[in-house]
């Protein structure tokens, strides 16, 4: 285990190591918060059930979760090393989720002191954030270690099916993106109409996608109680090992007979 | 502890076919090699070199045949334990850290105890002559520094064999010649079992004494390096520059071998001084060529053409 949780440290490390390279999308980050919120309240002409203070947080967790979500270079990572890990003395699988919610916390705690530091900034020009700092940082600290896990597990699995099936990118959108999207940046469901609104919070990923942001700010989550969203989060990630040790084993298999 | 009798790679009849329709990549291939021998393992493009280090290290399964390292089967834990790895084209570092965390992390990889990884990483450190690199960060190493630091990093676990896949590719001179001085101070004081492929054979002179030769999956030869040679009847090289072009209806003795000029003010031969006596070749240059000879150049093949032989040899 300490092996596991010295790679996790390295890769939760590694955005940290170079700040100065990162810095524009940060800015970027910040200003896409303020953008979205804008957009936001339009959209909803002053009838959403969150302030402008509340929306800059909830665009801000939700991008903070999503922009880190199932990257690219973390699931081209976890291929390149496959090969590798078959000649070492250690599982590829265990590396890959340590690795992966080492590198996913790192990002998104970047992303955190960014979301932070424009909190003060945005009080500073008059725009009251409602929400205790305290109780909301303590809820999203749970939430950045408690969601690593799904995505940790999402993005071996996505490694594993590259090893079987060269082409699985555009299977790779609707994870990243649309949750990114559904999540908060075209508003929370809560704010949706209904039939949308019900059919959305029905789908398996709405608990990741939703219901997160929702409970950082509120503290509870919307329509089912904080245990019943955490144990479905659970079973989504026990889903998800299971579909990765099948992936992972059918990826060997064809990787040692076909040479990937 | 290994008997004395253990081999450290076995492979017998490895087989590796990836298409139905076409040839195995490694076909049928059997050698052996002792432990602390020092094997080249050499063939052009698509031979089926790299198949067969990947069938030795468990990244593939034969279709059919065995391999083994130390005794333990080729991939599972044991065997894996008992390998380092260098792959020229891989890294194995994590270039947002320094060299000395990489160490540390790859020595954890190999269940390589704190006190162990803190006695031997300054010892190999020293050897590689990468003890001022420690600190730094590994994306700011040039690639021979990075290059010194991955063997380094492959043999923080003490393996007892070694796979060493193109350890000087993009090297420059300087930095080559540097590696191969560390890796033979290293191999003299910890006498490890290495299989090298290169496309550089001069990697190979300085590290190897015995090649292995493979080509369409199969061994076109297994032997010593000088006997790789003396196959081709210890043949000398001649090259003759001439102030102007050489005739096209030039004679050119039986017993001289023509081979490909750079230039059309070249002449290239090949002979046997069994078959013609060196004095013989130098009188037949002089009369036929006299004073257009400008320059005379005498040695004995290059292995790149003592293998290419091997290769176009009539089987």
């Amino acid at each position: 285990m300490t092996y596991y949780l010295r790679l996790a440290s390295f890769r939760f490390r590694e955005p940290w190591t170079d700040l100065r390279a990162s810095i524009a999308s940060y800015a970027l980050f910040a200003f896409f918060v303020i953008l979205l919120t804008e957009v936001w309240q339009r959209f909803q002409s002053g009838h959403s059930q969150f302030s402008k203070g509340e929306i800059i947080l909830y665009v801000g967790v939700t991008e903070t979760l999503f922009m880190t979500f199932l990257r690219m270079k973390n699931i081209q990572t976890g291929m390149e090393d496959f090969a590798i890990f078959l000649a070492k003395p250690r599982s590829w699988i265990g590396r890959e989720f340590f690795g992966n919610v080492g590198s996913t916390l790192g990002a998104r705690l970047a992303y955190v002191a960014t979301l932070l530091l424009l909190t003060l900034i945005v009080e500073a020009f008059g725009i009251h954030i409602p929400v205790a700092l305290p109780g909301f940082l303590a809820r999203l600290g749970f939430l950045l270690i408690f969601l690593s896990v799904p995505q940790a597990l999402l993005t071996a699995l996505f490694s594993s099916f590259r090893l079987s099936f060269p082409q699985t990118d555009y299977f790779i959108l609707p994870f990243s993106k649309l949750f990114l999207s559904f999540g908060g940046v075209f508003a929370p469901l809560s704010d949706f109409g209904e039939p949308l609104r019900s059919i959305f919070l029905r789908l398996p990923g709405s608990d990741l996608f939703f219901q997160s942001a929702y409970f950082a700010i509120r503290g509870e989550c919307y329509s089912m109680s904080v245990g019943t969203w955490i144990l479905r989060v659970l079973i989504i990630d026990a889903a998800l090992f299971v579909a990765l040790l099948i992936a992972f084993r059918r990826g060997k298999r064809n990787f040692q007979a076909w040479g990937g | 502890m290994d008997s004395p009798n253990t081999l450290a790679i076995a492979a017998h009849s490895l087989t590796k076919r990836f298409r139905p329709e076409l040839p195995p990549a490694v076909d049928a291939l059997g050698f052996e090699i002792a432990a602390g021998e020092s094997v080249a393992f050499l063939g052009p493009n698509g031979a089926g070199k790299s198949t067969t280090i990947k069938l030795l290290c468990g990244i593939l399964l034969p279709d059919s045949g065995s391999a083994a390292i130390l005794g333990s089967p080729a991939g599972t834990r044991d065997a894996n334990r008992a390998l380092g790895l260098v792959f020229g084209a891989r890294s194995q570092l994590y270039f947002h850290m320094t060299v000395e965390e990489c160490l540390g992390l790859q020595a954890e990889t190999y269940f390589v105890t704190r006190e162990e990884a803190r006695l031997r990483i300054p010892k190999l450190a020293e050897i590689f002559g990468a003890t001022k690199l420690l600190k730094r960060r590994v994306r700011e190493l040039s690639l021979g520094e990075r290059m010194r630091c991955e063997l380094v990093t492959s043999l923080v676990h003490r393996p007892r064999v070694i796979l060493l896949d193109e350890p000087t590719i993009g090297l420059d001179v300087v930095a080559k010649l540097q590696l191969r001085e560390s890796l033979r101070q290293w191999r003299r004081e910890e006498n490890t079992t290495l299989l090298l492929t290169s496309h550089d054979l001069s990697d190979v002179e300085a590290l190897c004494d015995r090649c292995i030769l493979i080509n369409h999956g199969r061994k076109a030869f297994d032997g010593k390096l000088s006997d790789a040679r003396r196959a081709f009847g210890d043949r000398r090289r001649l090259n003759l520059t001439l102030s102007e072009p050489i005739p096209a209806d030039l004679f050119v003795p039986p017993t001289l071998y023509r081979t490909p000029a750079q230039n059309e003010f070249e002449i290239r031969l090949e002979f046997d001084p069994k078959e013609i006596a060196l004095t013989e070749v130098f009188a037949w240059a002089s009369t036929t060529f006299g004073s257009r000879l400008a320059d005379v150049q005498m040695g004995p093949i290059e292995l790149e053409e003592v293998i290419r032989k091997h290769y176009e040899a009539p089987k």
